[in-house]
């Protein structure tokens, strides 16, 4: 075989491990992670009867006290809030309509974040063209994430500056793409995921 | 663009058409099996790996030269949990092990000349480690320069002068650093040589 004609199956070779290069993750539930974190000093046995508003507050990070916040769409408020009860409730919790009976109260948040990156790379047409060329704007491409924060709150554990306790929390993370479908059944897998990693919960 | 200019590099270097010797120059295509602490990182064959040698005859038997190489280890776990402390975080993870070899190597030649010849062969160099690991949007991500040891077991069947298939087994031992375990791993490798006398 002649030199010239090795080169073919080898370059085919080289080609092939540079294309096959894994590319991590390839749907978007691949990307969804779920974290908690607890108080050890909470005896979540002795708290039973919990409080929860109906809607989700949209943290937008433009809160006036004096409006006060704006809240999540009410389909998916209403979807993710009841998922948060059924845990509750199936771990032994009790709801009560009146904060000042409630051991504990569950806060829910979410937070929507879109990520810019800007791609200058028409400085790589100089090798080809001479000269280069330009776009008058950057290339942009965005992608958005959402987290969705559970928050339980010890109501009877006070500090001096009158502020109650956290004693859990649960975060949902992930991009929001998809299908609405798949996006319902993405949040109600993280909402019990939380739970389930959060054994302590249980009464 | 590492992994393009590692691989243009290679594919200069084995087409090359050096002039020597009783020399030879291989390009293989290697399986490798992660082992020890490598693999509680990344529990997958990589089936991604090419590794470029060339040697030189110092005597009938013995032969001295280089080898340089390229690994990808990758694993996707699904539905992991890591506790550390209070905390739980859960979630798919996507591990990631690039490594390059560069050793010089020595190699006994028991049947120098035959159309098969086994050899045994040690390597001595370093292995260069980048770690990966992603999991939701978020990447943890190191590298390091291990100490490597490989001893190797091969044969080379070459039925006419010039060009010869290879076959080895190779077992690197890349020592552990102060701050990184160890990246010990068994390959296959088998594949072309190129020979002159």
């Amino acid at each position: 075989m002649k030199p010239s004609l090795l080169r073919i199956p080898i370059l085919g070779l080289l080609l092939l491990l540079a294309g096959c290069y894994p590319e991590g993750p390839e749907y978007t539930d691949e990307y969804d992670i779920v974290v908690t974190n607890y108080d050890e000093a909470c005896d979540f046995k002795a708290k039973k009867f919990y409080a929860m508003p109906d809607e989700v507050v949209k943290i937008d990070g433009q809160y006036d006290p004096a409006q006060g916040p704006d809240f999540i769409d009410p389909y998916y408020s209403s979807l993710i809030v009841n998922r948060i009860k059924s845990n509750l409730n199936s771990r032994g919790y009790v709801e009560v309509q009146d904060t000042g009976d409630a051991d504990i109260i569950v806060l829910t948040g979410a937070l929507e974040v879109t990520n810019i990156s800007y791609s200058y790379w028409y400085d790589y047409w100089g090798y080809y063209y001479g000269y280069g060329w330009y776009y008058p704007y950057p290339v942009v491409s965005t992608y958005t994430t959402g987290t969705l924060l559970m928050t339980m709150i010890d109501r009877k554990a006070i500090n001096p500056s009158g502020k109650a306790r956290g004693v859990w929390l649960g975060v949902i993370n992930g991009l929001m793409e998809g299908a609405s479908t798949d996006f319902v059944k993405r949040i109600d897998r993280g909402i019990d995921q939380a739970f389930i990693q959060s054994p302590y919960l249980a009464h | 663009m590492k992994k393009y200019i590692l691989f243009a590099l290679l594919f200069v270097l084995t087409t090359a058409g050096v002039k020597g010797q009783a020399s030879f120059s291989s390009l293989q295509y290697t399986v490798a099996f992660p082992t020890g602490d490598l693999k509680d990182f990344v529990d997958k064959t990589s089936w991604r790996g090419i590794n470029f040698d060339y040697r030189k005859g110092v005597s009938d038997n013995v032969s001295a030269g280089f080898s340089i190489g390229y690994q990808l280890f990758y694993e996707h776990r699904e539905n992991t949990t890591v506790e550390q402390g209070t905390i739980t975080l859960y979630g798919d993870q996507f591990r990631y092990v690039n490594s390059c070899p560069v050793t010089a190597n020595l190699a006994y030649n028991f049947a120098p000349g035959e159309v098969i010849s086994p050899y045994l062969g040690l390597g001595v160099g370093t292995l260069y480690r980048e770690t990966e690991l992603d999991m939701g949007l978020y990447m943890v991500s190191d590298d390091s320069w291990h100490f490597a040891l490989r001893p190797e077991a091969g044969i080379l069947f070459e039925p006419q002068p010039g060009v010869a298939l290879m076959l080895n087994a190779k077992y690197m031992n890349a020592f552990k650093t102060e701050d990184m375990d160890a990246a010990n791993s068994i390959s296959l490798n088998l594949g072309i040589a190129w020979t002159w006398y």
